[in-house]
């Protein structure tokens, strides 16, 4: 049953992280290779802070948000503004991730460098992250379901337009940025409070490519597709050892195949919901309460 | 003094490296308005063909070279024909063009750490590893090799891309590309030429920075220096591709001897960011519009 | 005072000049056609006026205020609305989806009170959905309202185009060959729609276009741009009789018979 309860942890950690990625990559339309620098630093952040300071976890985890929300403007500011091209943004990112790798491996007070931390408090428990994830994906969902998300689906479809219309694009863009930075910052935080161990390695390009394998896969402009793609990602290499292996390359096969075939994914701009199942049943029971009134 | 001109000798040979592997990628970014992510993978890839042939069949250092790029080239062809082509036919968005770069990237590398193992492994080459004394300066042959050879490359590709007929459209498609179009140029044949000659620059950078470095699956990063360069330079402009490698090549090696090794690529990183904030169209870049 | 002043104006690229010392006043209510041949510098009048192209020399004051090298959202929220040339929809949202992003443009509420959905926000996005259901009645494609607009017929695009544009509520609308590509009988539709949208809402419109007789139908007055400058200006009776304009007009004709 740990197992189980393990996967399940892993799940809501890493649903948490995509749903940074899928407000930033799906909805806003930014190409980011660097979203596991910002877990690096939510992780660092919540880690230290309750591990020397004895703050509570999840204190620590939001002002580890806050500061990988911050961080965020260090890339942000400089490549969204003005009308530079998604390329910029894309390599800085990279730069971004790959500096607070270096950065933190070469920190020793507090970080303790290379070696990196371990001995943090053990803090994440099955419900704890449960209820983190679900408030983070509803969360998520009425941010990009308003017009706020509205705005920025505009944006990834034809930002001329946009901004002709009216629409600040850097400030709705940053103001994405932001938000995906944060999430990604409390994912960390709670890989953290986890793993209790972890090194400035940890957070690898691997990770980030892992989050935007679950977006690619579970489909731009969606948010069901994606998490679905998260659970399903994070459990089969659990399952399946074979696959673990192998995962990465499957992966990127993957991904060129998704792109080349069926670019919307599993739910490209859609959603599944409850509603139509809701429906139908009411309508079945109706059709049934009719049947029986005509049998009378 | 001394030091000071070892630093500069050395930081204009890997200078010139990178500013071969800027053109490369500033080339298909110019022409297809796309970073090719999957530039570093196919770097790699030629080193490992340069490693085998050297260490498989003997192969002389210059073969391994040739090979190395040959090899390259026809790996970046497969991926433009397999995987770019079939997306840029379907008008599939920048966004998704990118993606699929990146996916092409974590299949390569991945793909070798899986066959061929993830273990870091030093360049067969004694030749080159030998040090060469100048009297105030000493350079490893590697370094010169590479500077030479690098440099001799770049000449070529100066020559090809400004003087000759084929390297007229490619130039021209980099601005219109129904230009080449009207010149007669069929836009299939531009795009494998420019492929091709990405694919010999990172192949041949590959083999040097496995001279300098060593030869291991991932090290298709060193490919980000590329992108920076090209970003310092101007992104989609060919000779601040050149300036842009050569700068980078000769800050790096300034901060590892008077600052810190260690936070060498920081300083790269922030040079980056520092040129977005005050020159976001890099040294030579051209600002592009939209054409609405 | 006029709505829209233009005095000077000159754009470059490159050192050559696309638009050299254009002036133009556009009055409240004018229904305007802006004509020329290929190359004339139609579209980069608008585009500099929408804050696209950042022109060299000039000025352009829209309701007495400077608005040169103003940021085109900041421009575009002082009331100029535009089309493209080549329509630019967003694919992959719904018909009725682009025009609420003309009425919404500048976030309605906050970010918090989407999360906590409160009244606030179902009644502005409700408030929205309808009024974007008015604008698609309006230029009458209110049956695709839930058609995706990348999948739309290209006729039914130019005039969704032009419901999002006017879903900003501009004081000045530009639009550029909204004929582009149409048949005849779309055509008619097309004028018989702007001409009622002006008649009914007053609004000021400047049109390019290439079809002549739509211009020359709908405009009450006509600039003719060549090569960057005006060649005339006047009434469709005196552009029509204008000696300049039918050499270049006729000019043109010459060398595409050529190519």
């Amino acid at each position: 049953m740990g197992y189980a309860k393990g996967i399940l942890i892993l799940m809501s950690i890493n649903i948490v992280g995509v749903c940074g990625v899928i407000i930033l990559t799906g909805f806003t339309g930014l190409f980011s290779l660097g979203h596991a620098g910002f877990m690096s630093i939510g992780a660092y952040v919540a880690a230290i802070l309750t591990k020397y300071f004895g703050i509570p976890f999840l204190l620590s985890m939001l002002i580890g948000g806050l500061i990988a929300s911050l961080s965020s403007l260090i890339v942000g500011y400089p490549t969204l503004r003005g009308k530079l091209k998604g390329d910029y943004f894309a390599i800085a990112m990279m730069g971004f991730a790959e500096s607070i790798r270096l950065l933190f491996s070469n920190i020793y007070p507090y970080f303790n460098g290379a070696l990196g931390l371990s001995g943090i408090p053990l803090k994440m428990n099955l419900t704890t992250s449960l209820i983190i994830c679900a408030i983070v994906v509803y969360f998520t969902f009425r941010y990009l379901n308003s017009q706020h998300g509205k705005l920025l689906i505009s944006i990834r479809e034809q930002e001329v337009a946009a901004e002709l219309i009216g629409v600040n694009v850097t400030k709705e863009k940053l103001k994405s940025l932001l938000i995906s930075a944060f999430l990604c910052g409390i994912s960390g935080g709670m890989m953290a409070f986890y793993y209790t161990y972890m090194t400035p390695n940890t957070f690898s390009a691997e990770l980030s490519n892992n989050m935007l394998a679950a977006v690619v896969f579970g489909g731009m402009g969606s948010i069901s597709g994606p998490v679905i793609a998260t659970i399903i990602l994070t459990a089969l290499p659990e399952l399946l050892r074979a696959v673990a292996r192998w995962r990465l390359v499957i992966y990127g096969l993957l991904m060129i195949i998704v792109m080349l075939f069926r670019p919307e994914g599993l739910l490209g701009n859609k959603e599944i919901s409850l509603y139509p199942f809701i429906k139908r049943i009411k309508k079945e029971k109706k059709v049934r309460d009719v049947t029986i009134k005509e049998g009378k | 003094m001394n030091i000071f001109l070892q630093q500069l000798i050395t930081g204009l040979s890997i200078g010139s490296v990178y500013a071969l592997l800027a053109v490369g990628y500033a080339l298909i970014y110019s022409i297809f308005d796309f970073t090719n992510f999957a530039f570093g993978a196919l770097m790699m890839i030629g080193t490992y063909a340069a490693f085998y042939s050297i260490s498989l069949v003997n192969f002389p250092l210059l073969g391994a070279i040739i090979i190395a790029m040959l090899i390259t080239a026809v790996a970046s062809i497969l991926v433009e024909i397999l995987a770019y082509r079939p997306m840029r036919e379907k008008k599939a968005s920048k966004l998704y063009l990118m993606i699929t770069a990146m996916g092409v990237n974590i299949f390569i590398q991945n793909l070798a750490i899986q066959t061929i193992g993830g273990s870091v492994k030093a360049f067969p080459s004694d030749w080159a590893k030998q040090v060469v004394n100048f009297g105030i300066v000493k350079m490893p042959r590697s370094d010169i090799l590479a500077a030479i050879i690098s440099l001799a490359m770049l000449a070529i590709l100066w020559f090809f891309l400004y003087k000759s007929r084929l390297g007229l459209g490619i130039r021209a498609s980099a601005y219109d590309t129904r230009t080449a179009g009207l010149m007669g140029l069929n836009v299939n044949i531009i795009s494998l030429t420019v492929f091709a000659i990405s694919g010999f620059t990172a192949g041949l950078s590959g083999v040097f920075f496995g001279m300098k470095y060593a030869v291991y699956p991932a090290m298709g990063g060193i490919s980000n220096k590329a992108f920076i360069a090209a970003v310092i330079g101007g992104l989609g402009s060919l000779p601040g591709a050149v300036i842009g490698g050569i700068a980078l090549g000769l800050i790096e090696t300034m901060v590892s001897a008077y600052v810190s090794t260690t936070f060498r690529d920081l300083f790269s990183y922030a040079t980056l960011v520092l040129i977005l904030l005050f020159l976001p169209n890099g040294l030579l870049g051209k600002n592009i519009q939209d054409k609405l | 005072m006029s709505l829209l002043e233009i005095e000077n104006l000159t754009v470059e690229f490159g050192g050559l000049k696309a638009l050299s010392n254009v002036n133009l006043e556009v009055n409240e209510g004018d229904f305007l056609g802006l004509i020329g041949p290929n190359g004339a510098g139609k579209t980069t009048l608008f585009n500099a006026i929408t804050g696209v192209v950042k022109p060299s020399d000039g000025d352009i004051n829209f309701e007495g205020k400077n608005i040169k090298g103003m940021r085109p959202d900041k421009i575009a929220l002082r009331g100029i609305s535009r089309t493209f040339q080549n329509i630019r929809l967003f694919p992959k949202m719904k018909a009725s989806e682009n025009v609420e992003i003309g009425i919404i443009r500048v976030p309605q509420y906050s970010i918090h009170d989407a999360i906590l959905g409160l009244p606030k926000q179902r009644n502005k996005d409700k408030e929205n959905y309808e009024q974007a259901l008015r604008h698609l009645e309006q230029v009458g494609i209110l049956e695709y309202k839930d058609a995706y607009a990348g999948e739309l017929p290209y006729g039914i695009q130019r005039r969704l185009e032009i419901a999002r544009a006017i879903a900003t509520n501009p004081k000045i609308l530009f639009l550029d060959e909204p004929a582009a590509g149409m048949n005849n009988d779309e055509t008619k539709d097309l004028i018989n729609f702007l001409s009622k949208l002006h008649k009914d809402t007053g609004i000021t419109i400047v049109l390019i276009e290439h079809h002549l007789d739509v211009v020359m139908e709908l405009c009450k007055n006509i600039m003719v741009l060549n090569l960057g400058s005006t060649l005339a200006y006047g009434n469709p009776k005196e552009i029509q009789s204008n000696p300049d304009v039918i050499k270049a007009y006729i000019g043109e004709r010459r060398q595409k018979t050529n190519v």
